[in-house]
């Protein structure tokens, strides 16, 4: 039919496009907001909404380049119907009609969450993402009956639980009814982050510090409930039933509503917004990752208030005249949608800033206070302005919950930017008592490889397609490019071992590097070259068993400008004595054996499990599995 | 010269559980404290609490006091390997003064009798789901169902029965609650006893309180019978794994054996989530006689734990002990290393109650053996007692019982 229709149209040789042929950028799918329970005052039917995700060849499944649909059941051994999108009837109508009793539309909404959270990641980290080995990232939407979905990276798999309501307490679901937890909006984009987190970092889920499974969670929610500010009917909504007050507990700050009340919760899993005034001691006290993690969300949600806040500020002096002080009663409808669309934009910008901090983080052992750091360097290198004060704000929000980066003088912006210096004294990483190298870190030797890399990204290897290729389709190196980068790295950092915290008699891995491109506040390209290294210490059996299977390593990011200098050096050393420098102990084994210990202390299941697993039990409680299911027993 | 007047702590084999008996001097006669007695189903030790200690503990009573009396029965949570020894028949013959029970026991307290209802039931559900949904051929299916056996209340009744109404003599019963004042009894003249759990504040009940049972009744649903199971959606909907022909969408065999796995780990998360629940209702004090502290934490959690290493006068109590009963028959999350490192007294005893089980290899663990050695603390284990006579102050009654002696400087007085 195809062949025959585009043999047809040739004959007007001066069409200018041809729509039987050229591939339309989006698709428009159509999903329960947020989830079947979701309402809002002028909704009060379940909420659908329309989003529009990047446009692929997708088979059954959904089956597409980056995202498999599979719909196996395994409690029942079973294998249900696959959607097929491209089928003209769902072309024409933005997919299935969003319904709880298809299975079809459960594999229509988890693509198209899915989809929305990796264009989220793509479009903040300036480059297109590849999931292992080229290998599309596993959806199963019914996989298990349970409460719980959870990502596992050895299957490079997102697997989603069913479970029926509590038939005692099943809040606003009916008793007994079937609860899925892939028609949650919240933990799709959840499950999802903890797979790109993984594939950016895969260090990150070895728990080398209270912080580190903390941030994993906190990182997935973050994502998951910023995307609800891309819906704009629940954001019109919310806004004007809570006065344009998006403190509120409503339903745009509150995480996995269905699935909380299903449990017998009466309420949402998590909520962004904490009742409770931030305290500092927050940060030392409260150590279970999802709840820590909640500090780390509720930090860069007041930061997000105060940019919606000082974005609306204008516009609410204007429609009441010079006073500030909105009337009681509805609110103007105009005002409505402008005040719901700088909240979308506010929204929008904080999730890119936190998603292009990522980048900016090391390797491995990352803390809140790295995070801060890494925020705070990224945006400026982009916006250096600042013009809504979130940087400013964003280092409020951590300062009043205690969260303070390790070794900074000072919470000014300039005190927590990461620095283009190899190590200082504020580091030392060696054993033996090597003289501090705190000069500058010298620029990589090679330019015109640099240059290349540049080329690719930017113009792509077919400078025709570059220009045809939308967003997400951007050309990554060539494996060329990248086969003759890697030596020039790894002899970079070998000659540069000291200065980046690492042991030179110890080999140096260079775990990854790419290229990444953003177009900052002047309307410039500006684009770097992030490179991480990973030493890895020798450890003995018996060492490995007392931490639980973690391996003691040591990481550095190096961040490459477009000439060749280093931008920034992110280092973690790692002592194997106890160290305390200016009042400050440095990371050290004997760190990390205290928090296995602690862990050890609060921790009900491991002596019942078999040896093996009490060998690696470390690695185990970093098992999303068993931390979701803790998540849901708390 | 006059031998000083000493306190004696009888430690009983009784296999992987706890059995101890403590005498104290008096002026009249001494006074006589029991603090449990069970034997875990599954402990593999030669000798077993209701079976063979019992006799044994009542024959030593006869011989050695002349009388079938305990001044006090403490009895630190209702688990089976810390009470099963009460199912037996012959404590009705035994007189006692005063019964000790974590305020959980207490019948006429509500909040106590719910927790305790729902721990039963909960129980009975996850005992109900593993028999019709696991085969026990699985390392983590065979742990659940161990350590839902030591939970379950029902067949636990007997034991419970006689520590509430089954002694003779009428005794009185004090529910233990923390944070109290510390305590004299008339029953233990010269005694104080510092009470550091279980805490009856809201967050505790709230960490007391067992899965619900939404979190496991997916368990019953899994395995059985698939084709008349539950199932999420109409018929017609989806079909049987190997009729599926999108071969594009297969699942792999380990994905499929992952999913398997899951339901295992739910089950034995599950139990031990059930099962620390009830340890977390584990009486804990310190009994304070002429200045000698003895320290008998049952097998109290991280909960009580927290809370009493963040109090100082507490900690400074610990700090002087002299004798530490090690919680949880020496496994890792009883004891916690910040106790072991910080607060306990180097040259005090210490002791594990405990049998090697092969399935738990990590109880005792080794590093909390070896982190209490360092600390110089004098540790005997139940079931590798010194030789006899090898060691001062411990007296070794071939496999049956070890005996820790503790000098006093002069009677302790009411």
């Amino acid at each position: 039919m195809k062949a025959q229709r585009v043999q047809e149209y040739s004959q007007f040789s001066g069409l200018q496009t041809d729509y039987g042929t050229e591939r339309p950028n989006r698709r428009r799918l159509r999903i329960f907001a947020l989830d079947p329970l979701t309402r809002t005052a002028s909704n009060p039917g379940s909420l659908r909404v329309t989003i529009d995700v990047p446009n692929e060849d997708v088979e059954s499944g959904p089956s597409g380049g980056r995202l498999r649909v599979i719909d196996y059941d395994g409690s029942l051994n079973r294998y249900y119907a696959p959607v097929d999108l491209d089928e003209a009837p769902l072309l024409m109508q933005d997919g299935l009609d969003p319904t709880e009793s298809d299975p079809r539309f459960h594999q229509q909404m988890v693509y198209a969450v899915a989809m929305r959270v990796l264009e989220n990641f793509e479009r903040a980290l300036g480059r297109t993402l590849h999931f292992k080995d080229n290998k599309p990232l596993e959806i199963y939407p019914h996989a298990f009956r349970g409460e719980n979905a959870f990502f596992e990276p050895t299957l490079n798999a997102v697997l989603f639980g069913y479970f029926t309501a509590s038939l005692t307490d099943p809040g606003e679901n009916l008793p007994g009814q079937t609860v899925f937890s892939c028609l949650s909006h919240d933990i799709i984009a959840h499950e999802v982050t903890h797979a790109i987190l993984y594939r950016l970092r895969p260090y990150f889920s070895e728990p080398t510090n209270p912080d580190v499974l903390a941030f994993h969670e906190a990182i997935a929610d973050i994502v998951a409930i910023f995307q609800h500010f891309t819906f704009p009917d629940v954001l019109r909504d919310e806004i004007q039933t809570h006065h344009g007050e998006l403190k509120a507990h409503g339903v745009l700050l509150g995480l996995a509503k269905q699935f909380g009340h299903g449990t017998g919760k009466s309420d949402a899993l998590r909520s962004a917004f904490d009742e409770r005034k931030p305290d500092a001691s927050d940060y030392r006290s409260i150590t279970e990752p999802h709840s820590r993690g909640s500090l780390l969300v509720s930090a860069v949600f007041d930061a997000f208030f105060v940019g919606y806040q000082r974005r609306i500020r204008d516009v609410v002096r204007l429609a009441t005249d010079g006073t500030g002080q909105l009337p009681e009663g509805d609110l103007n409808s105009d005002l409505v949608a402008i005040m719901a669309s700088e909240a979308g934009a506010a929204a929008q910008s904080v999730l890119l800033m936190c998603i292009r901090a990522l980048e900016y983080l090391p390797p491995v052992d990352p803390t809140f206070g790295d995070f801060l750091r890494a925020i705070v360097t990224s945006d400026r290198d982009l916006y250096r302005e600042d013009r809504w004060g979130m940087r400013a704000a964003m280092i409020e929000a951590f300062r009043v919950r205690g969260i303070y980066p390790d070794g900074v003088r000072s919470l000014a912006e300039d005190s927590l930017l990461w620095q283009a210096r190899g190590i200082g004294p504020d580091g030392p990483p060696l054993p033996d008592a090597a003289p501090w190298e705190t000069q500058a870190m010298p620029p990589l030797p090679d330019r015109d490889l640099i240059a290349s890399l540049f080329a690719s990204i930017v113009l792509g290897d077919d400078p025709e397609e570059a220009l045809q290729g939308s967003q997400a389709e951007r050309p990554s190196p060539s494996a060329e490019e990248r086969r003759a980068a890697a030596p020039i790295l790894q002899g970079y950092a070998k000659a540069n071992a000291r200065r980046l915290g690492f042991d030179p008699e110890l080999p140096i891995a260079l775990t990854g590097f790419h290229p990444t491109s953003r177009v900052g506040s002047t309307g410039r390209i500006i684009t770097d070259v992030i490179a991480q290294f990973v030493q890895n210490l020798p450890v003995s059996e018996e060492e490995s068993e007392r931490l639980g299977g973690l391996r003691l390593r040591r990481g550095a990011t190096v961040i490459f400008k477009q000439t060749g200098k280093v931008g920034y050096v992110i280092t973690k050393p790692l002592h194997l004595e106890e160290k305390i420098e200016a009042g400050r102990e440095l990371r050290s084994l004997a760190m990390i054996q205290r928090h296995v210990r602690s862990l050890d202390d609060d921790d009900d299941e491991a002596m019942w499990r078999d040896p093996a697993y009490f060998k690696v039990r470390m690695l185990e409680r970093a098992n999303f599995a068993m931390l979701d299911r803790r998540r849901a027993r708390r | 010269m006059t031998k000083r007047p000493t306190v004696r702590i009888r430690m009983y084999n009784v296999g992987f559980g706890d059995c101890f008996l403590v005498t104290i001097p008096a002026k009249d006669r001494p006074r006589l404290i029991l603090i449990d007695c069970g034997t875990h189903p599954s402990s593999t030790g030669k000798y077993r609490a209701e079976r063979d200690t019992v006799p044994l503990l009542l024959k030593d009573l006869q011989e050695e006091y002349g009388a079938l009396r305990l001044d006090v029965v403490a009895a630190s949570h209702r688990h089976k390997d810390h009470v099963s020894g009460f199912a037996n028949e012959a404590f009705h013959k035994v007189e006692v003064g005063e019964v000790w029970l974590p305020w959980t026991e207490n019948r006429d307290d509500q909040t106590a009798t719910h927790l305790r209802e729902r721990m039963g039931l909960v129980t009975e559900q996850l005992d109900t789901a593993r028999a019709a949904a696991f085969n026990l051929d699985s390392e983590a299916v065979e742990a659940a169902a161990a350590v839902i056996d030591n939970n379950f209340a029902l067949r636990n009744q007997a034991a419970m029965d006689m520590l509430w109404d089954g002694f003779r003599g009428d005794p009185k019963h004090w529910y233990i609650s923390a944070p109290a004042e510390p305590k004299t009894t008339a029953v233990l003249p010269g005694v104080k006893i510092h009470v550091l759990g279980p805490s009856k504040d809201e967050a505790t009940i709230r960490n007391l309180e067992p899965p619900a049972e939404e979190t496991f009744a997916h368990l019953a649903a899994m395995g059985g019978d698939l084709e008349n199971g539950p199932q999420p959606f109409d018929e017609g909907w989806s079909i049987q794994a190997e009729q599926f022909a999108f071969s594009a969408l297969r699942v792999s065999e380990e994905t499929q054996a992952r999913i398997r796995r899951l339901a295992e780990e739910d089950l034995l998360a599950a139990a031990a989530s059930l099962e620390s629940s009830i340890n977390g209702t584990s009486l804990m004090f310190v009994l304070e006689v002429g200045g000698l502290l003895l320290f008998f934490p049952g097998d109290a959690q991280w909960g009580t734990w927290k809370a009493v290493l963040e109090d100082p006068v507490a900690r400074d109590l610990l700090k002087r002990t002299s004798f530490y009963k090690i919680g949880h028959h020496g496994s890792h999350n009883a004891t916690p290393s910040g106790f072991v490192d910080e607060v306990m007294s180097s040259k005090a005893w210490a002791a594990i109650s405990v049998a090697n089980v092969k399935r738990w290899p990590s109880i005792p663990l080794d590093e909390l053996v070896e982190g209490i050695r360092n600390r110089k603390v004098n540790l005997v284990q139940s079931d590798l007692p010194p030789a006899a006579e090898s060691v001062p102050n411990v007296t070794v009654r071939e496999d049956r019982s070890v005996d820790f002696i503790f000098e006093l400087q002069e009677l302790p007085m009411a």
